[in-house]
């Protein structure tokens, strides 16, 4: 055999044996890549699915908070106080009904609601010539508190037919302004504050 | 003879004289070629091998070959030897060969034949056999037999004389004669054989050793030659056989086809070859490891070239998928990561906490059971007019407390009924529960009244009785 030969098919060889590894190599990888591409699939679906619930929370934040006003991050309560009593005054004039009480009481905050509670106490009475009349002011008085943004609920009501000094409704009701906050505020209202005992 | 006539997948080959020719199977019979060789005597073996090599490359050479030897190359002897059984027979043979023939073992080749009245031996020089069959061991072909012509052309004779009969083979072309052997025999028994190298001394020479032979034929057995079979060119003989006193002479009849009587000669030994494998042969050639080698290393770089080039192949092929993929792998991280840096952005704030948050407040303010004005709408609307309300309680726990006065006790029950069948939200009743706390009678300016308090729940109570709002 000559050496001429001989370098040919070890060549050959060589090439061949290179070749192949190459191609079994690139395969190897072709299906690690198709398994890999495969979890991406899978994954990207799954975070698409994610996606598509973050967006709707986040369409849905942005109807709740058009419709309960944007959370509050500083929270001032003699002017939130004002406001809510500056509200309700509109809202018993407007209806004609005159204002014997307003008395705002003590506010809350709840964590579960990630919002603070601002409640008034008004005791009111109609000018209305008639029950009837008066019934409608009344009727009129919860539409409008119903219209308030933040929206309020009136967690007590009591109406009662009065003769003295003329025919009229008194309406005795609490009032109560829901605003939501930043957690922020609320981590702030959370720390415990304590004063330090002193002894003697 | 007619199993003669069927052709068999053997091919026989003879070269001399300015001529190779071949005898191969082909469909339906046998073919036979002629290819003149134009070199010099002493570079014909290298036309050979080369005329050799173009058919091997056209496949034509697959099947096993006989290689038939000029006779006139070899010495023959019939050894007249006791029958002797087992493996010693051959090497006694040989040793008797050698004694009888004067040759040294070394420098010649033996084959033998096993015959009635001895073993006819036939010896040809190494040096000769070497120098013949070297076109086909260089090319590895798959030689089977060498056999030497003489021997094939008396057994193709299938109805022998029953007397002494000879055989004379002439060789040469048209110009001169290069040899002649004469085979004399009785039946199939062949018994002597004498080969000429005539080297062109035509004529007289030729008939000198015929005459010479069978004199001697006769001296040794007995018997005169009665008959004699010519194959070859006989116009040498035809001028000087009738002054002389030869046996009768006929043309052998040739089973073989072919255009030249060397044609036909060829192709009758493949015949006889084939019906009868086991005839007087050389030793085939043994494959030199050399060659084995290379043909080993030809069929290696065949293969070689073809793993090489289908792994390049493949090995473009896997990359190309390979590049396309990583391509795609990327694209689908780049999306995936863009995706998760959104859902971050959309998640970081804890939206999900606050959208809960909102929706318990959102279903707290609007739950139309909480509204004032839905109820005051609905107690209206189902109160009969016999009835009326002088104060209206509502509490967020959801009791509601109806305080007035009715024309009568059925009036009350009315009412209490009316207010339980009130229904809201495709069918669902607007109170839980509805229950009248008490209806008094009362009797002012001659007209009865019946005073009554009713409390209605508008969701199920905890504490049943517990928040109750009685009568001040």
């Amino acid at each position: 055999m000559k050496d001429g030969h001989r370098w040919f098919l070890i060549g050959l060889v060589a090439v061949a044996l290179v070749s192949w590894l190459w191609a079994g190599s690139a395969f190897w990888q072709c299906r690690s890549l198709r398994t890999q591409l495969r979890q991406l699939r899978s994954q990207r679906a799954e975070t698409e699915k994610f996606l598509k619930q973050a967006r709707a929370q986040q369409k849905r934040y942005q109807q709740l908070t058009q419709e309960l006003g944007n959370p509050l991050t500083e929270f001032d309560l003699g002017r939130m106080t004002a406001k809510l009593m500056e509200q309700v005054e509109g809202a018993l004039t407007q209806s004609k009904l005159k204002a014997e009480s307003l008395q705002p009481l003590l506010w809350q905050w709840n964590a579960d609601l990630r919002a603070i509670r601002l409640a008034v106490q008004v005791t009111a009475v109609t000018t209305h010539p008639t029950i009837s009349e008066g019934l409608q002011g009344v009727t009129e008085l919860l539409m409008r508190l119903r219209a308030v943004r933040p929206p309020t609920a009136i967690e007590r009501l009591t109406m009662q037919a009065v003769s003295e000094p003329r025919p009229a409704l008194r309406l005795q009701a609490q009032i109560v302004w829901f605003v939501p906050v930043e957690d922020t505020l609320l981590k702030k209202w959370a720390t415990p504050t304590r004063r330090p005992i002193l002894r003697r | 003879m007619p199993l003669l006539t069927r052709p068999r997948s053997l091919i026989a080959v003879e070269w001399g004289d300015g001529e190779l020719r071949l005898s191969l199977p082909a469909k339906g019979g046998r073919i036979t070629a002629t290819f003149p060789l134009t070199a010099p005597p002493e570079e014909q073996g290298f036309e050979v091998s080369r005329r050799l090599e173009e058919l091997a490359k056209r496949g034509s050479l697959a099947a096993p070959i006989c290689v038939v030897l000029p006779s006139y190359a070899c010495t023959f002897k019939l050894l007249r030897l006791p029958p002797t059984n087992g493996e010693a027979r051959e090497q006694l043979w040989r040793t008797e060969a050698a004694n009888q023939l004067g040759l040294p073992l070394a420098e010649i080749e033996l084959a033998f034949a096993e015959q009635p009245e001895g073993v006819l031996v036939a010896a040809v020089r190494k040096s000769f056999l070497h120098t013949y069959l070297a076109p086909f061991t260089q090319l590895d072909l798959p030689v089977r037999w060498v056999v030497p012509a003489i021997i094939a052309e008396w057994i193709s004779v299938s109805s022998p004389p029953t007397t002494s009969w000879g055989l004379l083979e002439l060789r040469g072309n048209r110009e001169r004669l290069s040899g002649a052997t004469i085979a004399l025999g009785t039946g199939n028994c062949l018994r002597l054989v004498h080969a000429v190298l005539l080297n062109g001394n035509n004529g007289e020479w030729l008939v000198g050793e015929l005459l010479r032979t069978l004199a001697l034929y006769h001296r040794t057995f007995g018997e005169a030659v009665g008959h004699l079979f010519v194959i070859g060119n006989r116009q040498w003989l035809e001028e000087v056989e009738k002054a002389r006193s030869f046996p009768p002479m006929e043309e052998l009849p040739l089973l073989g086809e072919g255009n030249t009587p060397a044609e036909r000669l060829l192709s009758t030994v493949s015949l006889v070859v084939s019906q009868h494998p086991d005839l007087m042969s050389f030793p085939p050639p043994q494959r030199e490891p050399a060659l084995v080698w290379r043909r080993v290393e030809e069929r290696l770089v065949g293969a070689s070239a073809v793993l090489a080039f289908l792994g390049i192949i493949a090995g473009f092929i896997a990359s190309t998928q390979l590049s396309a993929l990583r391509e795609q792998v990327r694209t689908e991280q780049t999306l995936l990561a863009q995706q998760r840096r959104e859902l971050n952005r959309l998640t970081a704030k804890g939206i999900s906490v606050k959208v809960q948050s909102l929706e318990q407040l959102w279903r707290t303010v609007a739950n139309p059971r909480n509204d004032p004005l839905e109820l005051l709408y609905w107690v209206s609307k189902a109160l009969p007019t016999s009835v009326w309300i002088t104060e209206w309680v509502f509490l967020r726990d959801g009791q509601v407390v109806l305080r007035g006065s009715a024309l009568s006790h059925a009036a009350v029950t009315d009412a209490t009924r009316a207010l339980s069948e009130v229904e809201i939200d495709e069918g669902k009743p607007l109170f839980v529960e509805v229950f009248t706390n008490y209806a008094t009678t009362r009797t002012t300016a001659d007209r009865t009244f019946v005073d009554f308090q009713i409390t209605a729940w508008l969701s199920e109570r905890l504490t049943p009785r517990q928040r109750q709002v009685l009568r001040p």
